[in-house]
Formats: structure tokens, sequence, C-alpha cells
């Protein structure tokens, strides 16, 4: 059969006379038989060499005929469905009438009919549409409904006779789709043998007429025959085959009728809860006209509530300020929805006359009426409405200047701001309030000398809300200059204490070397007011640059007052500083144990050390346990840090916890001590010792990418310059083995790595479990074991993987990608067959046991060995 | 008119059936008339029906990525009344979770859509079945009077979108299409920065689109086809092949079921693109493929000149975003993408909108089923309304088939049609499986 495939084949190209090479034709020859014997799976790519066969082809009417006609052939032979499916594709672009007769000789077959439409109906002319209509008494079910549609879609009038007959048909579903194609060809004679029809039909089936007669009818209307269309309008409308139908009808209706048509859209209105009411609602929003507005406003007052709101913000949505007077009554309404929606539709409608009435209500109305109100004054547009605002700052009921004022900020009406400087140094404290916080929402760093003045000119004592609303706008400069020159030129020159000690506020606020270097030379002012406040504000200076300045005022002032200031604001500042690795921040508290000299310094300390996840935190927090001044503060730390270490040291932590879980001393730490002790029971056989890189990003990298872009922690040459720390467990009590990377690290397109440690007595067969959120590759002893690149929420064993665990420690890496939302991992090893798999141990990879055993094998791998392994897959398309 | 409704009430209390009645419209409940509590009467609440609950429609149901938090069944203004997937093991498994949620029996579960839409309770659907699905259910949701919540991308072809688009107008119901990025501050602030002539004249926009061109044929081999999935109605409207796991899981990834990435994460994009330059009602006029000579990208040309190109490289150089879309102007340059933007000056970006400029849609608490629901309730329009995005799915669609193509295409947006290119009005359409049609 294959050599007759083929010398039908070669029989063919000659016969089209394509010109082509011998040589090329051969080619095409292999292609077709490749064709004819192709099946689901057995060769993905003749479907690519099928498509650049036919794209080569287009190019040239003669290889185009050619090839449409060898494919053809095809159709006829003894090929399979899927060799069969596949020419009909093929022929989408190329085939023509000359196809039509092979093409047609599949429309019997109930699996081959589609792909053979899919075909013909790209086949442009009316040979087709004449073959179809021969075709389709020959044809039931769903081809059938593939035909009455393709002759509707091609407007084939002559196909009437044919359609009309199925509209009758028993098969519902055909009846149907004739129907729908008959109004598809349209025309007024098409539409009397629909009208026809839906007159003698009931129940169920006069849907479909009905839906017909609508499609027909604007086919028509669009056509320029409103008459026909209103007249199938007018009968839809009084006898619909559905509620809805019926307002579709009115639509139409309205369409044609316009303005004159207003009554129906006024009784509609009226007409509570039905699909005509929701119809008159969209059409109140496209009837055009200020007399349409007008009519439309004058119902108002007569509809129901629901009538009411449904018109309310359909008049919003209209914008003609001609509707204002009608929702401005409406927004006296008792009935609180109608006068909310009547407050809210303001803003789109309202001018300067409406600003009382929404001045009013937001100063005086419920919360939801002042909510609504000030939202339509912010929006009120027009060029007077600024300036009457402006008017009303300075006369009035207080209520109705500030909120006069609040709408000026929420405008952003830049104009209003000397006014406001001025209004804030005469007036009120409530108006004074409210123009400072407009003025800080507005300011801009060139406003700071007159507001520092402004500053400098309150009494002292009452600056605070000065000193808020100037760092604000100092704080939005673009360089260091613009955010504190002002401040420090007039911290240099102030000579009271009390300014100078404002002012240093402010720049401390503001931050930056500049306000630093400022700070650090007034802990040596002449005023011991202003000397305090530079030490206070070292202590509590955002970043953990002044924590030398801190401890040499520590060891040197002989201010016991002083010098405890200077202490806790050094202890505090140690345990600022996330990068530091651990041990070190460890380290620093260790070495300054021996100047804390109380209770309260020592809580500091162990404060800070809370957050240490390490083993020796952990220890070190466990010595302060025997210190009674201290206790429930060492209980409370061991606690915290237990929680971090539980899993990584589970016998040790539990060792230490436990007594904590059945003291009596304080309930919520012995609470939070069982919990953690309850947690790790829930981890069951998961791993929940690893470490835990930093995240990474590359710029404009997604998490496709991402994912086979190499970081430090697998590049040989940066993996020991990671700083690698204890990875929290157990932050999800509803996922208990979830390595949370979302909670620790957050953000988006981005990657960490995972590492642990496995301790395996023999070397054994696994299955290693894994699941990720996004996507995740594995390397177990330096080699891929897998990768998948996928987004996705985690869930246990999404991915198993048969590894070979090595005795003595294994070293395991995860690279987990983040495209957004949730971002983690879980991971367990099980026997071959699924059981539980006995006897692993898990550590943290830098911990002493793994560093101090033999047999650590390494965790980064030359790159020859980071080729994919069978387990790797391709990415899949994300769902955004 | 006078229908015999089924109070929604006494509905709700008893378990599914099909009867028969006129549709009824939702009650108009604004926000602000939840009770002190947050509680809305079940009799008050937006029925809603949820149609293909797999991933992305599970998601909107019970909450996850890419959905708003919490999901439908969060929502004091919403009661989720059933759940319709073919996958029967899926079904069940939304459903259990959603009576779960609500502490209470009542939810149905059921397979085919239509029984859905037959409910006279039910006031709106959401649909997540996958974008072969949408034509033939959203048209068939606004015959029944339905409003619909609809994923995205909405079809495989530009008229299947123009259909859904007349039968949602002709019967006057509320469709959203589930481009969320149109209730995004972020992309509303970008667009309203571009649109009140900040950058000035808008000469280019570079869209972040990435994933291939085109994607396979169904090639996969056969594999028995599980009890839990109805296998042919799964494949629905598009051609039958048969079943492999390899289609269910990663159906975006066959040319018969999704246009790939142009569409996937196209839909949202271009979405914005047209957004920001103002062309919700229209689109570009040129079509231009890359040709492996001097065009290296795909190009679309506007008739005013603006042009817009598909290089996530190039955005991801400009602002260190490849995911995401960037206006180029006369005066200045805005790119945005999810959850953030960046200006050019950055002054641009602190820049306020006044009374008086353009005012885009405002999505309550850039939530998009909020949008959609409050649409419901007033009968205006939500923000990524079907008109919308029948245009925005067009110009993913335009790029598609030039891609097919290999060659320009031009496009006339006023009368959305190709100009005198038989070839490729083959691609403008296809023909639904049989009894499926639009």
């Amino acid at each position: 059969m294959i050599k007759a495939v083929t010398l039908l084949i070669v029989c063919l190209f000659a016969a089209a006379g394509s010109g082509r090479p011998v040589s090329a034709q051969g080619d095409h020859a292999a292609l077709l038989q490749r064709i004819h014997d192709y099946q689901f799976g057995s060769d993905p790519g003749v479907v690519d060499a099928a498509n650049q066969w036919i794209n080569e082809s287009r190019m040239d009417p003669a290889q185009r005929k050619a090839t449409a006609r060898a494919l053809a052939a095809l159709l006829s032979s003894d090929a399979s469905f899927a060799a069969k499916q596949l020419v009909c594709r093929n022929l989408v672009l190329i085939a023509t009438v000359d196809q039509a007769p092979a093409l047609l000789k599949l429309l019997p077959d109930k699996r081959l009919a589609h792909f053979a439409m899919m075909a013909l109906t790209r086949i442009p002319g009316k040979v087709v549409n004449s073959d179809l209509r021969r075709a389709a008494p020959q044809t039931s079910g769903p081809t059938r409904i593939e035909i009455d549609e393709a002759l509707g879609n091609r407007r084939d009038s002559l196909s009437i006779p044919l359609l009309s007959s199925d509209i009758s048909s028993a098969d519902p579903a055909i009846a149907a789709a004739a129907a729908d194609a008959l109004a598809k060809i349209g025309g007024s004679h098409v539409m009397a043998l629909i009208t026809s029809a839906f007159a003698r039909t009931t129940g169920a089936r006069r849907v479909p007429l009905g839906a017909a007669m609508l499609a027909a009818a604007a086919q028509l209307q669009g056509q320029g025959d409103s008459s026909s269309a209103l007249d199938a309008y007018v009968t839809l409308d009084h006898h619909p085959a559905t509620a809805v139908q019926g307002a579709a009808a009115l639509r139409g209706i309205v369409q044609i009728r316009g303005a004159a048509a207003m009554p129906l859209i006024v009784a509609a209105l009226r007409e509570d809860r039905t699909p005509r009411q929701a119809m008159a609602a969209e059409l109140a929003r496209e009837i055009p006209g200020r007399a349409a507005t007008l009519a439309l406003s004058r119902t108002l007052p007569e509809l129901s509530e629901r009538g009411q709101l449904l018109l309310i913000a359909a008049l919003s949505d209209r914008r003609d300020p001609a509707a204002a007077p009608a929702v401005i009554v409406s927004a006296g309404s008792k009935n609180a929805e109608v006068r909310l929606a009547a407050l809210n539709a303001l803003g789109a409608l309202g001018d300067t006359s409406t600003l009382p009435l929404l001045l009013h209500a937001a100063a005086t109305g419920s919360a939801a009426d002042q909510a609504a109100a000030r939202s339509s004054l912010s929006l009120l547009r027009g060029a007077g409405v600024d300036s009457a605002l402006l008017a009303e700052v300075g006369q009035g009921p207080l209520p109705i200047r500030v909120e006069a004022i609040n709408a000026l900020g929420q405008r952003h009406v830049s104009a209003a701001l000397p006014r406001l400087v001025s209004v804030v140094r005469t007036s009120p404290p409530q108006i004074r309030t409210a123009a400072l916080t407009v003025l800080r929402d507005m300011g801009q760093p060139a406003d700071l000398p007159t507001l520092v003045n402004l500053l400098l000119s309150t009494p002292a004592g009452g600056r605070d809300a000065e000193i808020d609303t100037i760092s604000e706008i100092a704080r939005r400069g673009a360089t260091e200059h613009d955010r504190t020159a002002v401040l420090l030129q007039r911290f240099s020159a102030a000579k009271r204490p009390a300014d100078r000690v404002d002012l240093l506020t402010l720049l401390a606020q503001v931050g930056g070397p500049q306000a630093l270097t400022a700070m650090r030379r007034a802990e040596h002012d002449p005023s011991p007011e202003v000397k305090f406040e530079a030490l206070r504000q070292l202590t509590e200076w955002p970043t953990s640059a002044p924590m030398e300045d801190l401890l040499q005022i520590t060891r040197t002032t002989l201010d016991p007052k002083q010098r405890t200031i200077a202490l806790r604001g050094y202890l505090r500042m140690v345990g600022v500083d996330a990068q530091r690795p651990p041990d070190e921040t460890l380290a620093l508290y260790r070495s300054a144990a021996p100047m804390m000299k109380s209770d309260a310094e020592r809580r500091v300390m162990l404060a800070g050390l809370a957050k240490l996840h390490t083993l020796a935190a952990l220890e070190y927090a466990s010595s302060f346990l025997k210190d009674a001044g201290v206790h429930p503060e060492a209980e409370s730390a061991v606690v915290e840090i237990g929680s971090g270490t539980i899993g990584a040291w589970p016998d040790k932590t539990r060792t230490a916890l436990q007594p904590i879980a059945a003291d009596n001393t304080n309930e919520a730490i012995r609470k939070r001590a069982q919990d953690v002790l309850a947690m790790s029971k829930s981890f069951g056989d998961f791993d929940m010792a690893w470490e835990v890189s930093p995240a990474y990003e590359k710029n404009g990298m997604d998490y496709v990418r991402l994912f086979d872009t190499p970081f430090p922690p697998e590049e040989p040459a940066q993996s020991a310059k990671v700083n690698w720390t204890l990875m929290p467990v157990g932050t999800n009590p509803a996922q208990p083995w979830l390595l949370d990377l979302l909670a620790l690290w957050g953000g988006e397109e981005r990657v960490a790595y995972l590492r642990t440690a496995v301790w395996s007595d023999a070397g054994r067969d696994a299955v290693l479990e894994l699941g990720s959120d996004d996507g995740v590759k594995a390397w177990l002893n330096g080699k891929i074991v897998l990768a998948h690149n996928v987004p996705r929420a985690v869930a246990p064993a999404e991915e198993k993987v048969k590894v070979a665990l090595l005795p003595g420690w294994n070293q395991m890496m995860l690279k987990i990608t983040q495209h957004n939302q949730g971002w983690g991992a879980c991971a367990r090893f099980t026997n071959t067959d699924g059981s539980p798999l006995k006897g692993l141990r898990f550590a943290a990879p830098s911990s002493e046991a793994v560093r101090a055993q033999p047999g650590a094998h390494a965790v980064l791998t030359p790159a020859a060995a980071l080729r994919p392994s069978s387990s790797v897959r391709a990415p899949r398309a994300p769902r955004p | 008119m006078s229908p015999t409704r089924i109070t929604r009430r006494s509905f709700l209390s008893r378990a599914a059936g099909l009867t028969a009645g006129a549709i009824g419209f939702p009650a108009v409940v604004p926000a602000s008339a939840l009770g002190s509590d947050g509680h809305v009467a079940p009799s008050n609440r937006i029925a809603m029906g949820c149609i293909g609950v797999g991933g992305q429609g599970g998601r909107h149901v019970l909450g996850g990525i890419w959905t708003p938090a919490g999901g439908l069944v969060s929502r004091n203004d919403v009661q989720v009344v059933t759940v319709c997937d073919v996958n029967s093991r899926r079904c069940e498994e939304i459903r259990s979770q959603v009576d779960q949620r609500y502490g209470k029996k009542g939810c149905v579960g059921v397979h085919d859509f239509r029984e859905v839409l037959a409910r006279p309770d039910i006031d709106a659907i959401l649909v997540a079945t996958g974008d072969r699905w949408y034509p033939p259910i959203i048209v068939a949701a606004a015959e029944a009077g339905k409003d619909a919540y609809s994923e995205k991308p909405i079809s495989l072809t530009i008229s299947d979108a123009i259909a859904m688009r007349t039968a949602v107008r002709r019967y006057g119901t509320v469709l959203q299409v589930g481009t969320q990025q149109r209730s995004s501050g972020f992309f509303r602030h970008a667009c309203e920065l571009v649109r009140n002539g900040h950058i000035g004249e808008v000469k280019e926009v570079v869209v972040g689109v990435g994933g291939p061109p085109a994607f396979r044929e169904c090639t996969l081999p056969a594999q028995p086809t599980p009890d839990w999935l109805d296998y042919d109605f799964w494949v629905g409207p598009t051609p039958w092949r048969p079943y492999n796991a390899g289609y269910v899981g990663g159906w975006m990834a066959y040319r018969d079921l999704s246009g790939g990435e142009m569409t996937n994460w196209g839909a949202h994009h271009f979405d914005i693109a047209q957004w920001g330059l103002g062309m919700d009602n229209s689109g570009p006029v040129e079509i231009i493929p890359p040709d492996g000579k001097g065009v290296k990208l795909l190009t679309y040309r506007y008739a005013n000149g603006t042009i817009m190109t598909r290089d996530p490289d190039r955005l991801a150089r400009e602002c260190g975003q490849g995911n995401g879309l960037m206006f180029f102007g006369t005066k200045g340059k805005v790119a945005v993408w999810r959850y953030d933007l960046k200006t050019w000056p950055d002054s641009l970006a602190q820049r306020p909108l006044l009374p008086n400029d353009i005012h885009l849609h405002v999505a309550e608490g850039e939530n998009h089923h909020s949008d959609f629901l409050n649409a419901v309730r007033t009968r205006g329009r939500p923000g990524a309304d079907i008109a919308i995005g029948t245009r925005s799915i067009t110009v993913c669609h335009l790029g598609n088939i030039a891609y097919d193509l290999g060659r320009p295409v031009h496009w006339d947006p006023v009368h959305e049609r190709f100009v005198n290119d038989p070839e490729a009005d083959r691609l403008f359409s296809r023909p639904m499986r049989g009894p499926w049609h639009v």
C-alpha cells in the first residue's frame, strides 16, 4: 500500500504540473507518506513538516494548487483518522473548490465530518454552498447543524428553503441552528418565514425562533429597513417567548423610535425586578439628548426605590448636568439608599451650585453619606468649584470649613497653599489640623522655608502636627540636599533650645548622612536639652549606623542616665541589621553582657536574642533562665528561638522547651511553648531542617527565565559566599510542612534556594517527594534530579523522583522560583514502594553535626552535571 | 408579561431543580446596605452559578492566586448556589468546599452548563472553562438573561468575540471579562497619565508578552479516558481528538484550544495598551510579523501612526520588568506591570489626577469581582466590558494571524474585517464542532 500511495502522489504532482524539481517532489512524496502513516503520538515532527510545506506552497499559486491536490488525495486513501484530520487542518488555508469533492465525502463520517467542514467553510464561492446544500439531506445531528450554520454564515440565500424545512426538524437542536442560520442570511423574506414559524410554534421551541427574529430584525435595522425590524420587535414585545426576549425587543423599539419611545422606557423602569426594568436602565444611559435627560429626571420621584436607584445610576452615567436638580431632590430622600446613590451621582452631575448641599452632607451626614459627599466633592467639575471652595474656608460653621479644606486637598488645589498656611496661623484647632493635613499631602520641598517659619512661629510644645507635616514634605525631596538643606540651615541659625530640639527632631525624621552628622555634633551641644534630644534620636535611628557612637557613649559618659539610654539604644541597634550573620550578632550581645548592669538592659538584649534562630542563641538564652530578674523574658526568648530551631535541631529544642511548657510562671509563654512542641509533631516525616539563601532577582527576568539563570548557590565560584540562614518552619498551622518563602522574603519574580543534609545509615534507593510554589529544581549530592519550570500552588508530593541516597550525609539543594503570591516548598522521602522511609535524619548543612561527620557529599557539581535528567519537564503556560 | 416567579429564598432553601418561570434580576443592594455586621440576607444576595471550576475557576470560587482575595464564597453579597464541571471529581470537590465555607449544605453540583442557565433563581454566572467554551456559553447566558463574569481569553477567534458582544448587547446583560488589570490602580494610573497627555504624544508602546508565537497541534497519543471526565463535553466546540491527560492538564499549549501566550498574557497587556491609547473602540490598522530580515518583532501600527511592538526583552531593558508594558511619548514615558509603575521623569508618577482630567473607570476596592457585581446591581458597564474585551482579544488574534500567515495583514477597525485579504479571512472564524454554534 505504501508504494501505491507514493505512486499516487507522484502522479498527482505530475498532473498538477507544478514545475517543482523532481527531488523536491520526492521530498514531499516522503512527507505525504509520513502523513498517510501518521497516528496520534507516532510522529510529532510530521505536523511541523506539513505546516512548513503549506507555508512554502501558499506563496506560489501553482504549488499551492498541487499541494492541495496531493493532500486531498490522501482523504480518499486508507489513511487513518489521525492522518485525515491532519490533512483537513492543512487544507484550511489552501483548499479550493477542487478539493471540495474529497472533503464532502467525509461528511458521513461522524468523526471526520467536522474536520471536513473546517476546510470546506474556508473555501470561498457559491460552488461550495451548492455542494453543502446537496450534502445536507444525507446528514443528521451535529453534522447537519454544522452545515446549516455554515450556510447561514456564508449568507447563502439559496439555502433558505432547506433551512426553512429544518426549523421544523424533529431534532430541536437542528431546528435552533436552522433558525439561527436563517437569521444570519436575513432579509424581509426570511423575517416573514421566521415570524410565521414563531406564530405557529408553542413552548420551548419558540425560544430559538424568537432569538432568530431578534437577530434578523437587527440585521434589517442595519440595512435601513427599520419598518420591518420594528414590526418584529413589536411582535416580540407583545408576545415574547421569554421575558429576556421581550426586553431585547424593547431595546430594538427604542433604538428605532428614539425619544418617541421614552414612555416605554419609563413604563419599564416601573416593572420592578424584571429584565425589562434592567434593559430600561441600560437604555436610560444610551438614549441621547438633553430632552431625554429631562424626561427621565421627571420620572425619578415616581419610581419605586429600586427604580430610583437604577435611574440615578443611569443618570450619573449620562453625565448630563440637566439631571442635577432631580438628583439633588433625591439627595434629600428619607430613604438612605436613594439618598446615598444621589450623593454619589452628584459628583458627576453637580457644579458650584451643588457645593452647599455636598458640604453640608459631608459635615453632618451619616458615615455613608459623608463618604459619598466627600467623594463627590473631590470629583465635581467646572472652573468655579475650586475658588468657591476656597471662599468657604474662611466663613461659616467650622465643620463646613473643615470639609471645604479637605475637599481642596482631595482636589489637589495647589493654589490654595498660601491660604492654608495663613489659616494654620490664625484658626481654631479643627481648622488648623485640617489645613496641616492638606499641606502635608500637597506641599513640596520648595514650600519648606515657609513651613519652617510657620513651625518656629508656633508656641513650643504644640508643634507636633507641624513637625509631622514638614517631615513628610521634606522626605519628598529628590536629593538629600532637597530634603535637608533648609532644615540644616535653620538648625544652625536657631538660637532657642526649644527650636533646636524641634529642628533636630525634624532632621531625625527625614534622616540621611547629613542629618546623622548634625545629630552627632548636637551630642556635644552646650544645651542639655539639645544634647539629650540628639542622644535620643541616635538611639532610635532607623539603621545601625550610630551603633559605634552609642557604644562609645556607653563606655565614656559619666552621666548614668545617658549611659543607660545609650546602652539600651546600642542593644536595640545590634538587632536592627538583619543582614549580619546571626553568629556575629550573638557575639555582639555576648560582648555587651559585662556592661549590662540592670535587668531592664538584659531584657532588651533578650528581646533581640529571641530573633536569632541558632542553636548557640538557644543555649545562650537558656543560660538566663536561672536569673530570677529576667526569667519570663528568658523563657520567652527561648520559646521564640525554639520556634525557629525546632525543625533543624528538634531534640535539643524540645529539651529546652519542655520545662517551659510545664512551667506555670506565665500562661502565654507556656501556651506558646506547648504550641511549638505540638507543631513539631505535625511535621510528620517531612524534612524541616533547612537553610535558606537570600532571594535573588535579575533585571527584568520573570520566573520562567529565572529558572535556568544560575545564582551564587549554584555557581561553584560564588557558593561559599552565600549567606545561608536557618529557614523558619511551622509558620502556617494549616500547612505545617510548608517552607514558606513568601512569609520570609516576600516579593515576586525571584528565586531562593533551600538546602538540607540527609543522613542515611546505608546506601539506598528512595523516592523524593517534593511540592513547590512555583517551579523547582533539585540537586542531590550535586546532581540535578528534578527540574520543573511551572507556576502552581504548593502541595505535598506534586513531584515524585526516584533517587539514590548515599551512606552518611547527603546534601540536597532546591531552587524555588516565585511568580507571584504564594512561594514555598515541602519535601520528604519514602521507600520506592511509597511506604514511609525510616532511619533518615535531617540537619542544617552548616550544623556542627554535618560538618563534623565524614561523608558529607558536595552540594554543587561541575556544570556538566547540570544537564537535565529524565525528570526534567518543559514549562507550561501560566494562566494569569 | 405576567411572570410566575419562584422567590429566590424558597429556591435557595431547597436544592436544585429546573423550574419554568421568568428570569428575575438581582435586587439592587449597594455595599452600604450591608448590615452593621456586614451580613446580607440570602434573599438579597446575587445568586451565582460557577461554570468550570478547575484551577482558575476554583480559585474564583474559593480564593487563590490571580483572583480577588477570598473568592466569591467569602463575599457577603454573593451566594454560590451551583457549581458546574464536566470533571465530576473537581465538581464535587469544589461543591463540597463551598458548603464547608458556608457552613451548610445547599450548593449543587451539575455537569451541564445548560442546567445552570435554566435555573430561574440564578442571577449571574462565572465562566472559567477555557477559551473554547466562552462564546457558546456566554451567548446562551445572554439569551437566558444571565449576567456573566467570563475568564479570558474570551475566544479562539475574532468572529466569536464579536458574536459574544452582539448577544450581550442585544439582551442587555452585563459581562465582565476576567482581565483584572482593568481594576488595578497601577494600570489605571498609568493609562490616566498617558490619556491626560502627561507624556506628550504617544509614539510607541512596547508590550511585554513572552512565550512562543505558536503552539503545537494536538499530537499526543491516545490514552484511556478517565471515568470522572466527560471528555466529549470537555472538547466541546473544538475538533475532537483522542483523550490524553496532557490536553486536559495543559490545554493552553494547543492552538485548537488556546491562542497561546499571545492571548493568555496578551489579553491583559494588549488590553492595557488599548486602554492607554484610547483605542477601546478601535484597533490597529496593520499588523506586521517578524520576517527574519528587517522586522524583528511583531509590530502593530495604528491609524494615527502609533507603533506597538511585542518585545519583552526591550521592556526588561527599559524598566527592569519584562512582563508588562511601556508607553513612549514625546515628553515622557510610563512603564507599568502588575503591582507597580515607573515614569520618566520620576515626578510624573506623583502628578495628581485633577477633577477636570480624563478619569478612567474605577473599580470598587480595585476588586474585579466587586466591579462586576456593582454593574450587575446598577446595570452599568463594568470596567472590562465585553465591547472592550472584544477589541482587546482582536488585537491578540490579529497578532496570531499575522504570525500564522508570515506576512503583514491590514485591518479595518471600523468595520472589524481584513482589508482585501481572502487568505486572512479564512482565519477570521473557525467552525464549531456540532452541535455547538453561536
